[in-house]
């Protein structure tokens, strides 16, 4: 019985599948079966776990939760309003009293602000700010540690190359470009140690710098009070390169995601339909 | 017609043919690559492995549909796994209807592997609609929210949940979702409550949940199938997430390769279409 479900399940990933090769009546199908069978299971799962329990048990059979409760009772009530609630928002199939569904909307949508606005604050605004409110100064995390210094040698290295060594030994020769790297290396240590030692730790996290700096480019290209010259525009622009930089990792992430659909299609096909993989 | 122009106009269908057969080769030749474990994995599994044996329970929700599937069932049965071999008793519960036989499933299949009861060393609690009310309301009483189990049982009837009423009962909660609510527990759980939170979500997710990461709010973030892959080595049950590594590796390195060449054949053509510069004759 096990085959013949997985084999109907094997059929109908190939039928969508062969969308890639052109649109055909096996896509189709397989595409009216997906939104068929979801429309029914999800009445099924609805009406089981919440309008029977909720609505329809405490309303008519008098029972909530296995335990019985009085006809009028505020439990009885607060099975019967909400539901009632629910049914006013079908009035909009009759054009005519269409008006009466924003009452359950209105309630809808005033109990989630309600709910939500404060958690919702604390969460993306109030705990944000905290954590981006971060010294500069120290690191104990030896991991961190080395992300700084790695992080500390090549943007000091990269400072180094463009602003001084590149203008004063600029070379087409590549061994002297491998010499100017390494000038650039040696000077970009050297940058990341003096910071330390001015630190009063003697370590300086340059990652906690770098999430400072970002936060504030970031937000200064999103500010469209001013035109976007002098520090704001400079500000703007490394706002940029920090947005870019996010992007990257979200297509990265996404490019990981949709593979990873396409590997568990395949390891369906291979392992549990034509068990040819272990 | 110039090379850069022949690969501008190449078939799509070349490409998914070669993405297709990228995938499926390292089945049968799986190169081995290592995966290593990345910080927030690390914290997500130390926070289980720290939960006391036979004591208060973890929370699982398990909020994912089918659509998401390859990259949230590796974890499920991951974080399973590693409760029932440290016999840390797990609730199981789910905000998406459609993760109602998903969750069963995923609880049923690693409860088999191990000698555990249902109703002592773990339960599944069924679904329940409305995110935010529902996380809420199990903060003041579970009972509330879910009166019995999925099954018609009483929690009371079950000895796992007697003495479990709200969050201050249960030391850890873990959301597995390829939708919003995995941000709802940090909202309605952690922020009121202040319940520690980890999560597991599809990669295509997990950069809007760095920030809570950073800033606490969750104690350890599982992304995509490779999240659950780190998490397989950390409890050495390599399974599904480990098996797709090896062809998401040749994959990225395969979508590298097509970057590469599409952008020098977009390069190359638009110079030899640019007006060779002509000067007043």
């Amino acid at each position: 019985m096990t085959f013949i479900w997985t084999t109907i399940g094997a059929l109908l990933t190939l039928s969508i599948y062969s969308f890639l090769y052109k649109d055909n009546p096996f896509y189709k199908f397989a595409e009216h079966l997906v939104v068929g069978v979801s429309a029914g299971y999800y009445l099924v799962i609805y009406y089981f776990n919440f309008i029977h329990p909720n609505v329809f048990s405490p309303v008519f059979l008098l029972r909530m939760g296995g335990e019985p409760i009085g006809f009028g009772s505020f439990l009885w009530w607060m099975a019967l309003i909400p539901g009632l609630l629910g049914i006013l928002l079908y009035a909009r199939f009759f054009p005519k009293f269409a008006w009466v569904g924003r009452w359950a909307l209105g309630v809808y949508v005033g109990g989630y602000a309600g709910l939500g606005i404060s958690p919702v604050m604390q969460a993306r605004v109030i705990e944000q700010l905290r954590a981006n409110a971060v010294s500069v100064a120290g690191v104990e995390d030896p991991f961190a540690a080395m992300t700084n210094l790695a992080l500390g040698v090549v943007i000091f290295a990269a400072m180094t190359y463009l602003l001084i060594v590149k203008r004063n030994l600029g070379t087409k020769n590549l061994l002297a470009k491998i010499g100017v790297l390494l000038v650039s290396a040696v000077m970009g240590y050297a940058g990341w140690w003096v910071l330390s030692l001015i630190s009063s730790t003697g370590v300086v996290s340059l990652t906690n710098i770098l999430l400072v700096v970002g936060l504030l480019g970031t937000l200064s290209y999103f500010f469209f009070s001013m035109k976007h010259k002098g520090l704001l525009g400079g500000l703007a622009r490394v706002g940029i390169a920090f947005l870019m930089v996010g992007f990257g990792a979200s297509f990265g992430y996404t490019v990981m995601s949709r593979v990873s659909l396409l590997i568990g299609r395949v390891s369906f096909l291979l392992h549990d339909w034509l068990h040819l993989i272990d | 017609m110039s090379w850069a122009e022949k690969v501008l106009k190449v078939d799509r269908r070349w490409i998914f043919l070669a993405i297709g057969i990228a995938v499926t080769i390292p089945f049968f030749l799986p190169l081995g690559l290592p995966v290593i474990t990345t910080p927030p994995v690390q914290s997500l599994y130390d926070a289980v492995d720290e939960l006391e044996p036979n004591a208060a329970p973890l929370l699982l929700s398990i909020d994912y549909a089918p659509a998401t599937l390859p990259e949230l069932e590796p974890m499920s049965m991951a974080i399973l796994r590693h409760c029932f071999e440290k016999d840390v008793d797990v609730v199981v519960m789910t905000l998406h209807p459609a993760g109602y036989g998903l969750a069963e499933r995923a609880v049923l299949n690693a409860a088999e592997e191990y000698d555990v009861t249902y109703g002592e060393d773990f339960a599944f609690l069924g679904f329940q609609p409305g995110v935010s009310a529902v996380i809420l309301g199990m903060g003041i009483n579970i009972r509330n929210v879910f009166p019995e189990d999925a099954y018609g049982t009483p929690l009371d009837e079950l000895p796992l949940m007697q003495g479990v009423r709200n969050y201050d009962d249960i030391p850890l909660v873990i959301s597995l979702a390829g939708w919003s609510a995995a941000e709802a527990w940090v909202y309605f759980a952690y922020q009121p409550y202040r319940q520690t939170v980890g999560a597991g979500v599809t990669a295509v997710m997990a950069t809007d949940f760095y920030p809570y990461l950073n800033a606490g709010q969750l104690v350890g973030l599982l992304g995509g199938m490779r999240g659950a892959a780190e998490y397989e080595g950390l409890v050495q049950h390599p399974d599904q997430g480990t098996r797709g590594m090896d062809s998401q590796s040749v994959i990225h390195l395969l979508i590298i390769v097509l970057i590469a060449i599409g952008n020098t054949a977009y390069f190359m053509a638009r110079r030899a279409k640019a007006p060779s510069g002509g000067g007043v004759s």
